[in-house]
This record gives structure tokens, C-alpha cells and sequence, in this order.
């Protein structure tokens, strides 16, 4: 009986006879050894099975054999593999526990009856308490039965290896379900043989050859009871003892699948499922041993009027089906296999996942048809909690009993409902107080529903809420994207569009991973894309890219990719992979400095920070109107968060810049406010407050846009007025310049009152020269007559751009004539130097130009100490002396020891014109300690001499020492106050507006004593001898005068 | 038929009633190894109905892999999520929900 020496040559289903038990050991401990199958599925399959159907045998008798009779590997054994494992768990049982061995035993005396007389396997009788597998037996074989008695005859007889030979022969088709039989059979043979004492030699010989063996098998059952110990009971095996066998090796194929379409009537689907099923099972227990081969019956919603059936039998159905109605017998057909897993896709390709912001619809109650928002998912993805707009009529509609007062509340319903409005917490408060608890300034719970900002937040069941094909209308979106209902059109655009373009794209270059069919997990880069396919080329087909649907594919990402979202609420937004996990990319912003996690075929790999689908980047300096920049602090792609001049920060659209300003180009400078010069790029500190450190990104008149990198708010960015920032680290400074350039600046200079800010400072720094950047004629030969402009001075070499041609020439300075630019008089160069730098004007009238002339006794300007330099203000010499009074410039006082400032100064003069302030030579001093003793100002000094105001009219004219007295719109013809005078008589106090000889002032002119002698300074005393009432005297009278000033 | 649920592991069809009485017949053992009730584990919200009459002949079975539970009415999608404690029991748990791809 035993063979030992049977083995087959297939090593993973290593057989024995199934004498006893001890034979079964040797069986079951050779069983997962060695596998050397060339055919890996088969090969699964089997791993697979072999627990699995332990277990089946040691929790019920239920033995489902047909995965491994399924298999042709194990089909062409003669040796039945059932055997095996049922070896196996006896095995098992035996090392496990005796629970299960007097379960086993109890089964097996239940059979025991039905097996009677029959000596080692038999019984096909005991099939009838098996399920399925036999019925199929009966069902097509019908003529198979007088066969199995047969052989049940023989079975007494033959040893088992004739048997199952010979029922192979006879119907292979009966295989599987034979073996099981046999697995039974065996199972209760070991039983009964044991109690029998038969084959005891043959067990011995067994038990001595299982020895060796025998640790690898307890090793083998521990394992497996480790892995599949707790299926104690029922238990859900599919998916705990398969193990894991990876869909595509179960695809059908034309032996295995057999299913049919056929047509019923639409809506009848589920209804005919479960009726059919129905008529299945009492069918199966109607006809007995003759039932139909019917595998399942199934429908999908979304193919209308159609049911499946599973049946390898045409003819089977139509018997089957027979008398139902609303089924359409003669309309089926057979489904191709490869259609089959589609058909059986637990995902719908219109299937919309649920998210967390989408919206969705509203199936039921009295939001029927609402748009709602998706707040939040409930654990278990069955509940979703929806912003609803509420349909709330608080109450107005509630019927008040009259006897007793007390309020039916009206039953909302669909029909009745109220138009959807947000809440409103006074109409609650009025009208229906008692349901209203208020939680905090936006949350309400009202009649025990949670009102927060307006809108209701409620949970639903996700079978009433409607997912698919959500059209929201503009009304119904800005009800949700404003708070106070009024319609913000652009939002509600830029939401429309943000949905129809969450479209995933790949871009040639991508690295991806495939995620559906064959090459699942295998990962390339993208060679070629189209709207809807990509073509990969993956490493295994190095020569031949594949293509795919892009639904298929995801992007790869690594930790420390540089990224940037393309699509969804963040688009434009870039940052630094940290984690990559499941296809969800975290990365940390570069813009908000925060973790976003983001779907990873929503972004896309970037170089820089820099948003690709933006014209406008983070920290661009933009133009928001002619006069108005701002800084950019946080891109989007359309929309911008901005920082303006003012520190103000707001949201615009694209639309509204008007351009980008380039800063790199830009030269703009500005100084801080210690009179550095600062440029873009520099950085600074805050003077007073917060002392932020940054670095200049641009400069607009006094405000200056400031990024610091370790500030997180506004992107870092910050506006500071200039006076209140510090040069830390600019340009000038690394070189040691420290020119105050403040001081320089003669719109600066210009408003500080002449005598009075003229607190002088000592100057910092070389002169500039006055020569650069003027209009000079060449007077040397070779290019002489040609004009140019002063490029740069060195020494004494001027370089000169010729205005002729485009050239560079080197020239003496000396031997050049300055220019103003619009002509006139050329000056030589000392004039040039005299003059500040200031070349003559071609205008008339006062036009103020001090130009430096070290006053006086004439000296040269050249002999002077330090050059006064050009173009400067008056006030600009570091050595002075600072005992004199006003005494700027107080070098030219070692000569009569008068300090006089800007003697040469004239005030809109021209050569020879007539309005001069302090004509060359003159003796106009200002505060200088003159002949005269005192201080006077602009003693020669003409004002507009002959200007409009009448050639009489001057300041200080006259220029004579002696006695003359300036007077400013002096002149008998002046028709215009010709009597004030500015400045001294001789020897008089300084007079403003003093007397004139002519003019009788005396009268009513009030000529107060202040000044030493003579008359006190007055200002606007009368003309010509009007009495015009013209009291206007400046300063103190003594006389008693009436003060007053300026009426004619 | 509304208060029919779909066992999320297994996908079998029941009525709320059955569910809350006995569990699921295939999975129970699992469910309470978990700790877990089995209407945490069911979903009332299912897609596409099959009546399988021979889970272990059927390859429709084999493809949704209820080819081990009993015979019975399953759901080809079953919406909703295990509770971990259950998916933590499974290493090779495959959600019905159509959220894995495969």
C-alpha cells in the first residue's frame, strides 16, 4: 500500500500513500523543502494554498481543495495532493493541540457510519456534507455515479495509486473534487486505521525514516502556526491565510472565467441579483444531487439593464433563468476575458474621490439638491461633515396652540423649506430664543445644529451625498465664498478655473512610477507626453518606450528635490521636499516657511525658488501704478500678495501690476541716515524700534523695501524711511569713504537759512572736481574747437569724450573751455574752480548760483589753502576759525580781517549782469569785521539791479564803502519801495531797509536803534515820500512808532 | 435595502439586523481579535452586488477574493475604512473602497 518510493518528480507536492499517519509526517515535513518549479504562478499558488487548506481541515471539515486541483502541476500528480496536506494538518493537529484531534476524531466518527466497510479511501458518499465541489459533479456528470460505485468496489481492493490512476482516466474533470474525497477518506482512514492496528509495520518504517525529518517539520508548524495560529474559528481567510497574491496572476483566462452578459430591465439589476440568487439556492436544495452549474450572479451600477452571470454553460442559464421575468434570456452574450477585470474594478473611472474642499450635492432631506462643502471625513470614511448654507425659517412659521401657548414647531420639509440663507444670530435671538446657545463670537448651536461663521456644519452619510458631475452655479458658489452673500465674481472665477485646470501634467523629463497594469512599481522618465498618454522609457525596455495613460503615473520626488506646485490651492508655491510618502510629497514652503503636504502629481520639479508659471516672482519689486511700486511677498500665479511703500500689504490680481522693475540694473542710491551712501543690495539696520537687519531690495524716494531673511512675516520684506535706517555693510563703507553726501547736497544746504544753520562742519573727504561732467571747447591743439564732456579728471589730465566722435581724449585741464550746457559763455578753468563749478547760466534774472570766490583782496582762488570746492554751498571749508561770527570761509580774513562769505557769490548773476550779490572785489561782507565794524551784509552786493523791479532797486548797492548804503530796491525810480534798504550806511548799524538819503523817511519811519549808530534796521519803510503809511518796520521801535509790516 | 450593509474586509451583503446579531460570517474571528464591533466594520454604502453561490469554483470570486467566505450576496466596492485595529491584524488587507491601485 504505502509507497514512499512514489514520489513524483514534482517537488513541491511531495506524495505518499495515505496509509497512516506516520507516513503522512514524512510527507508533510518534505512539503515546503525544495521548490525548483519553473513556473513561478503555479508555484505561488501552491506556497499559498498549502496553509490555507491546513487550516480549512483543522477548523472545519470543510476541505475546498480546489485551488490545488485547480493547478495542472499538481493534477498531474498521481499521488493526490490532498493527502498531502491533509498530512500535513494532522501533523499539525497532533503538534498543536488535542482540541483539534478530538475534533477531528468526532468528525471522523461522524462520518464513520457512511464510510463503513469501506477499507482504505472511499466514500463519495460523505460528498453530500461537502459543499460545492460535488455539486458540480452531479450537475454535469450525471453518469459519473455508476462509475464511482464501481470504483468504490474496487477501492476494497486496489491500492490507492491504481485508483486515482484509474480515476484519472475516467474523467479527469472529476479530479479535484475526487481528491478531496480521497483527502477525506484518508483523513478517516488514519482514524479508523489506528484504531484498526493495520499497516503498523509499514508505520514503523515510516516513523523510523520521518525521524530525520521530523524538526524540520515541527519547525515548519510552528511557523505556521505562528502565521496562521489565531484562525481559530471562523475567520475571514481570504485575506489572512492567501497571503498575499498580487491580482495580476489571477487574471482570467478562457478555461477559468466564463461569464455572460445578460440583458434585463433597467433598474431590475439588484432585484434580479438577489431573486436569482435566491432561485439558486433553493434550487440547490430542490434538485439534490442535480444542480446547476451557476458560479454568481452580479451587477454594476453603472452598466444599466445588464446582469453577469458566471456559468461555464450557455445552456445552463437559459435553464437557469427560465421563468423570471424582467430578464431577457435571449439577449446575452459572452463577455471577453480580458473586459472581465475591468467589469469588476471596484473603481468606477467617474468615480470622484472624496476630498476635503470639494463640493458636493445634497440627496437627501431638506438640503436636497444643496451645494455643500466638504469640511471634514470621518474616520472611517463613511460620514462627511458638509458647509451648508442653512434653510432656516427660526421658527416664523411655528404654529402657537392657542389654548395652551405652547408652540408645535412646523416640521421642516423639502417642499416648505426656506430659501438658503446664512445664519443669522439676531433673527435667532428674536424669534427663537429657547434653541439658541451661542458658543463663542462665530459659533452657534442652534436647535442643537452647529452654525459657525453663518454656515451649517453638519454630518451626512456619504451614500446622500452626491459626488459626481457637481456643476455649482455662480449663485451657489458665492453664497460659499463670501461671507456677507455679496458676489465676489473674481473668486469665484479663479475657483472655476483652479477646478477645470486640476489637471495633472507631465512634462518630458519627469521621473515617474507606474502604477496600473504590468509594469506596476517599475519606474522611468518621461520621454514624449500628450494630452492624455505618456510615453515612459523604462530601464528594463531601454529600447522601446512604453506608453501609458497619464492616470496611470506618478511623479517620483526625493527628499531634497527642489519642487514647485503646479496645480491646487498652492499653486506657485516652492519648496524643499522632506518626506515622500504613498505618492503624498511634504515639503517646506519657501514662502510661508511652512510644511505642505501636496498630491505628488501636483508639483513639478524647479531649479529655484523661482514659480515658473508666474511672470512675478517672491520679493519682485513691481509697479502697481505710475507712482506706486510695492514688493511682492507672497506669488501665486495670478494672485499676489504685495507690501507697498506705505508697509501696507494687500492682495491684487496679475492683472493690476503694471510691469516688474528690474533692480539689478537700477542705480539707485539714497543715503541713511548718517549721510551714507546706500544702494541696493546693502544692508542696513534699524535705527530706532524693532532694529531689524536686512538688505536693501529697492529704493523709493525716502522709503526703502527691506528683506530680512530671518524675519518670517511678509516674506521678510519691510519698508523703512531712510532717516531711520543705518548703513551695516555698504559698498562705500568697505572702502573707508565716509563723504557725508547730505552735506553735499545743495537742496539741503539750500534750506538752511543762510546765517543763522550755518553751523559749519568740517568736511569729510577729498574734493570732487569740479571739472567732471562739463561741456568743455578744446583750446590745445589737435582736436581744438571740438566740443566734449569731461569724463574724469586726473591730476591735471582731463578726460574728455568728444561730442564729434566717439572717442576718449586726454587733455590738460587748463587748456579747456567750460561750458553750461545749453552755451553761453565759456570760462576758463580757475574761473571755473572761482566759481564752484558752476558755469555760467544763459538766463537772466536771479537764478541763484553761489559760486564759491574767496572774496576779498582778491587773491587767487588757487593760492588758497584747500581749494574751496566747485559747486558746494557756501560754508565749505574745514578751516576756519571759529571765533568770527558768521565767518564762513574766514581764510581770506588774514587781509583786513574781515570774514565775508561768499563775497563772489552773486545770486542769479550773469557776467557782467546786473544782478549781482557781492560783486568780485566788493566790499560786501557778511558778518566780517570790515572797516566798517559792522557786520554787514552784502554791503556791495546788487540785487537785481536792473531788474524789472526797477534799475534802482538793490540790495546793498552801491558797492562804496563809504557812506553808501546798500539798499535793496533802492533808486529814485523804483516804483518799488525804493526807500528799503539792505544793509549799512556807512558806519552805521546794519540797516534793513535803512533810510535813504533821498527819502525823507524820518518822518514815519520808524528807524529803531537796535544796531549801533545810525538808523535801527526797518524793513519796508515807505517809498518816495508817500506817506503811504508804510509802518512796516521789523524789529523793536523805540520811537514809538507803529510797527507794521508791508502795506504800501 | 436600506438597511443593508457590506462588510468592508469581506464585502458580504447583510441587513443591519443580521450584522448586529452574529457579524459577519466570514470575518467575526477577525473583528473580535481586533477588538472591534462589527458594525465598525461595515459600510452601508456599497457598489455592484454579486450573488456568489460557489465562492470556490468561482474565478469572479477569486478576483474579489471572497473565494474563501461563504456563499452569499458580496459587494464588489465597499466604501469606508477599517478601523486600524483590524488592518493592523492583515498584511495583505487590500481595501474594497477602489482607493488602492493596483
Amino acid at each position: 500500500m504505502s509507497e514512499n518510493t512514489d514520489t513524483t518528480p514534482n517537488p513541491t507536492v511531495e506524495s505518499g500513500s495515505s496509509t497512516g499517519t506516520e507516513n503522512i509526517h514524512t510527507v508533510s515535513s518534505t512539503v515546503d523543502v525544495p521548490k525548483t518549479e519553473s513556473d513561478p504562478a503555479a508555484e505561488l499558488n501552491h506556497t499559498h494554498d498549502a496553509p490555507s487548506e491546513e487550516d480549512n481541515e483543522r477548523t472545519e471539515d470543510n476541505i475546498t481543495s480546489s485551488e490545488v486541483s485547480a493547478q495542472p502541476e499538481v493534477n498531474q500528480e498521481n499521488d493526490s495532493p490532498s493527502e498531502a496536506h491533509t498530512v500535513k494538518t494532522d501533523y499539525i493537529d497532533s503538534l498543536s493541540n488535542t482540541e483539534n484531534d478530538g475534533e477531528e476524531s468526532a468528525s471522523s466518527t461522524a462520518k464513520r457510519p457512511r464510510s463503513e466497510g469501506n477499507d482504505d479511501e472511499e466514500n463519495n458518499n460523505n460528498d453530500d456534507d461537502d459543499n460545492d465541489d460535488d455539486d458540480e459533479e452531479e450537475d454535469e456528470d450525471e453518469d459519473a455515479a455508476p462509475s464511482k460505485r464501481q470504483r468504490q468496489e474496487r477501492n476494497r481492493f486496489l491500492d490507492i495509486e491504481a485508483e486515482v490512476s484509474d480515476d484519472e482516466d475516467e474523467d479527469e474533470d472529476e479530479e479535484e473534487s475526487e481528491l478531496v474525497k480521497e483527502g477525506f477518506i484518508t483523513r478517516d482512514d488514519e482514524h479508523e486505521e489506528e484504531g484498526q492496528g493495520r499497516d503498523r509495520l509499514h508505520r514503523e518504517l515510516d516513523q523510523n525514516m520521518n525521524k530525520t525529518s521530523e524538526e524540520d517539520a515541527q519547525r515548519l508548524a510552528k511557523e505556521l502556526r505562528e502565521r496562521y495560529g489565531r484562525t481559530s474559528s471562523k475567520q475571514y481567510r481570504a485575506a489572512a491565510q492567501d497571503g498575499y497574491v498580487p491580482q495580476r496572476f489571477l487574471l482570467p483566462s478562457v478555461d477559468t472565467a466564463t461569464v455572460w452578459g445578460v440583458r434585463c430591465r433597467p433598474g431590475k439589476e439588484k432585484e434580479l441579483v438577489k431573486k436569482l440568487f435566491k432561485k439558486k439556492l433553493n434550487l440547490d436544495r430542490a434538485m439534490g444531487k442535480k444542480k446547476l452549474k451557476i458560479l454568481s450572479i452580479f451587477q454594476r451600477d453603472n452598466y444599466h439593464g445588464r446582469i453577469y452571470i458566471e456559468a461555464p454553460k450557455q445552456s445552463v442559464i437559459e435553464k437557469f433563468c427560465n421563468g423570471v421575468p424582467d430578464i431577457y434570456i435571449n439577449q446575452k452574450l459572452l463577455i471577453p476575458v480580458q473586459e472581465l477585470p475591468l467589469l469588476l474594478k471596484p473603481n468606477k473611472s467617474d468615480d470622484v474621490t472624496l476630498e476635503e474642499g470639494n463640493y458636493v450635492r445634497i440627496k437627501r432631506g431638506i438640503y436636497k439638491g444643496d451645494l455643500a462643502m466638504i469640511d471634514q471625513i470621518s474616520e472611517n470614511n463613511l460620514e462627511v461633515m458638509l458647509k451648508v448654507v442653512p434653510r432656516l425659517d427660526y421658527g416664523k412659521f411655528d404654529e402657537i396652540d392657542p389654548t395652551t401657548g405652547q408652540r408645535k414647531p412646523r416640521r421642516a420639509t423639502f417642499a416648505n423649506r426656506a430659501s438658503p440663507q446664512l445664519f443669522n444670530p439676531t433673527m435667532a435671538l428674536r424669534l427663537d430664543q429657547a434653541n439658541l446657545y451661542k458658543r463663542d463670537d462665530h459659533h452657534f448651536t442652534y436647535k442643537n445644529e452647529d452654525y459657525i461663521d453663518g454656515y451649517l456644519f453638519k454630518s451626512f452619510r456619504i451614500q446622500y451625498i452626491e459626488t459626481k458631475n457637481i456643476q455649482p452655479s455662480v449663485e451657489e458658489l458665492a453664497r460659499f465664498s463670501s461671507k456677507d452673500g455679496s458676489v465676489d465674481l473674481s473668486n469665484i472665477s479663479q475657483a472655476l478655473k483652479k477646478s477645470q485646470a486640476s489637471k495633472v501634467t507631465f512634462q518630458s523629463g519627469d521621473r515617474v512610477e507606474i502604477l496600473v497594469g504590468e509594469q506596476r512599481s517599475s519606474k522611468g522618465i518621461v520621454t514624449k507626453t500628450t494630452t492624455d498618454i505618456a510615453t515612459v522609457k523604462l530601464p528594463q525596455f531601454p529600447l522601446k518606450p512604453l506608453e501609458f495613460p497619464i492616470s496611470s503615473l506618478r511623479k517620483i520626488f526625493e527628499p531634497g528635490d527642489h519642487v514647485t506646485v503646479i496645480n491646487g490651492d498652492h499653486q506657485g508655491d516652492a519648496g524643499l521636499v522632506l518626506i515622500v510618502k504613498q505618492g503624498q510629497v511634504t515639503f517646506m514652503s519657501n514662502q510661508t516657511r511652512q510644511e505642505v503636504t501636496i498630491t505628488a502629481n501636483n508639483l513639478s520639479k524647479s531649479i529655484d525658488s523661482t514659480p515658473t508659471s508666474s511672470e512675478y516672482a517672491l520679493h519682485d519689486i513691481v509697479e502697481l501704478s505710475a507712482k506706486n511700486v510695492a514688493c511682492i511677498i507672497q506669488a501665486g500665479h495670478d494672485i499676489f500678495k504685495v507690501l507697498d511703500e506705505g508697509g501696507k500689504v494687500f492682495t491684487i490680481n496679475k492683472g493690476s501690476i503694471l510691469s516688474k522693475i528690474n533692480t539689478n540694473r537700477l542705480q539707485l542710491a539714497t543715503i541713511d541716515s548718517k549721510g551714507r551712501e546706500i544702494n541696493i543690495g546693502d544692508s542696513v539696520i534699524e535705527k530706532l524700534g524693532a532694529r531689524r537687519e536686512g538688505e536693501i531690495l529697492f529704493i523709493q524716494n525716502q522709503q526703502v523695501f527691506v528683506m530680512s531673511k530671518k524675519i518670517i512675516e511678509n516674506a521678510g520684506v519691510f519698508v523703512l524711511n531712510t532717516s531711520n535706517i543705518e548703513a551695516v555693510a555698504s559698498k562705500d563703507n568697505m572702502i573707508g569713504n565716509k563723504m557725508d553726501l547730505s552735506r553735499m547736497n545743495p537742496d539741503i544746504i539750500s534750506k538752511m537759512g543762510p546765517p543763522s544753520a550755518m553751523t559749519p562742519r568740517p568736511q569729510a573727504g577729498p574734493a570732487r572736481e569740479v571739472a567732471v561732467g562739463k561741456t568743455v571747447r578744446i583750446r590745445s591743439a589737435g582736436y581744438k574747437g571740438q566740443l566734449g564732456i569731461v569724463k574724469d579728471v586726473n591730476g591735471d589730465k582731463a578726460t574728455i569724450e568728444l561730442h564729434s566722435k566717439n572717442k576718449h581724449i586726454t587733455v590738460d585741464k587748463r587748456k579747456l573751455t567750460y561750458y553750461n550746457r545749453e552755451g553761453g559763455e565759456g570760462i576758463s578753468y580757475d574761473e571755473l574752480v572761482n566759481r564752484r563749478g558752476r558755469v555760467p547760466q544763459g538766463r537772466m534774472g536771479p537764478s541763484y548760483v553761489s559760486a564759491g570766490n574767496p572774496m576779498n583782496t582778491g587773491r587767487q582762488p588757487g593760492e588758497m589753502g584747500s581749494t574751496l570746492p566747485g559747486g558746494m554751498t557756501p560754508g565749505w571749508n574745514n578751516a576756519f576759525d571759529g571765533g568770527k561770527t558768521p565767518a564762513v570761509n574766514s581764510h581770506g580774513a588774514g587781509s583786513g580781517g574781515t570774514s565775508a562769505w561768499g563775497g563772489a557769490s552773486s545770486w542769479g548773476g550773469q557776467t557782467g549782469g546786473t544782478s549781482v550779490w557781492g560783486s568780485t572785489g566788493g566790499s560786501s561782507a557778511w558778518g566780517g569785521q570790515g572797516t566798517g565794524a559792522t557786520s554787514t551784509w552784502g554791503g556791495a552786493s546788487a540785487w537785481g539791479n536792473k531788474s524789472s523791479y526797477g534799475g534802482a532797486s538793490s540790495w546793498a548797492a552801491g558797492g562804496e564803502n563809504n557812506g553808501a548804503t546798500s539798499a535793496w530796491g533802492g533808486g529814485a525810480a523804483s516804483t518799488y519801495g525804493g526807500a528799503s534798504t539792505w544793509g549799512n550806511k556807512e558806519g552805521a548799524g546794519s540797516a534793513w531797509g535803512g533810510n535813504r538819503n533821498n527819502n525823507s523817511n524820518d518822518n514815519n519811519n520808524n528807524n529803531n536803534n537796535n544796531n549801533h549808530e545810525g538808523n535801527a534796521s526797518a524793513w519796508g519803510n515807505n517809498n518816495n515820500n508817500q506817506q503811504q503809511g508804510n509802518r512796516s518796520a521789523w524789529g523793536n521801535q523805540n520811537n514809538g512808532g507803529n510797527s507794521s509790516w508791508g502795506s504800501t | 435595502m436600506s438597511s443593508d450593509r457590506a462588510c468592508m474586509l469581506c464585502g458580504i451583503i447583510q441587513t443591519t439586523n443580521e450584522f448586529g446579531r452574529e457579524g459577519c460570517p466570514n470575518c467575526q474571528g477577525v473583528f473580535e481579535q481586533a477588538g472591534v464591533s462589527a458594525m465598525e466594520c461595515t459600510s452601508p454604502s456599497f457598489e455592484g452586488m454579486v450573488g456568489m453561490s460557489k465562492p470556490t469554483k468561482s474565478w469572479v470570486a477569486k478576483w474579489l477574493s471572497v473565494n474563501q467566505g461563504i456563499p452569499g450576496i458580496y459587494a464588489i466596492k465597499v466604501d469606508g475604512r477599517l478601523p486600524p485595529e483590524v488592518v493592523e491584524l492583515l498584511p495583505h488587507y487590500k481595501p474594497r473602497d477602489g482607493s488602492q491601485i493596483e
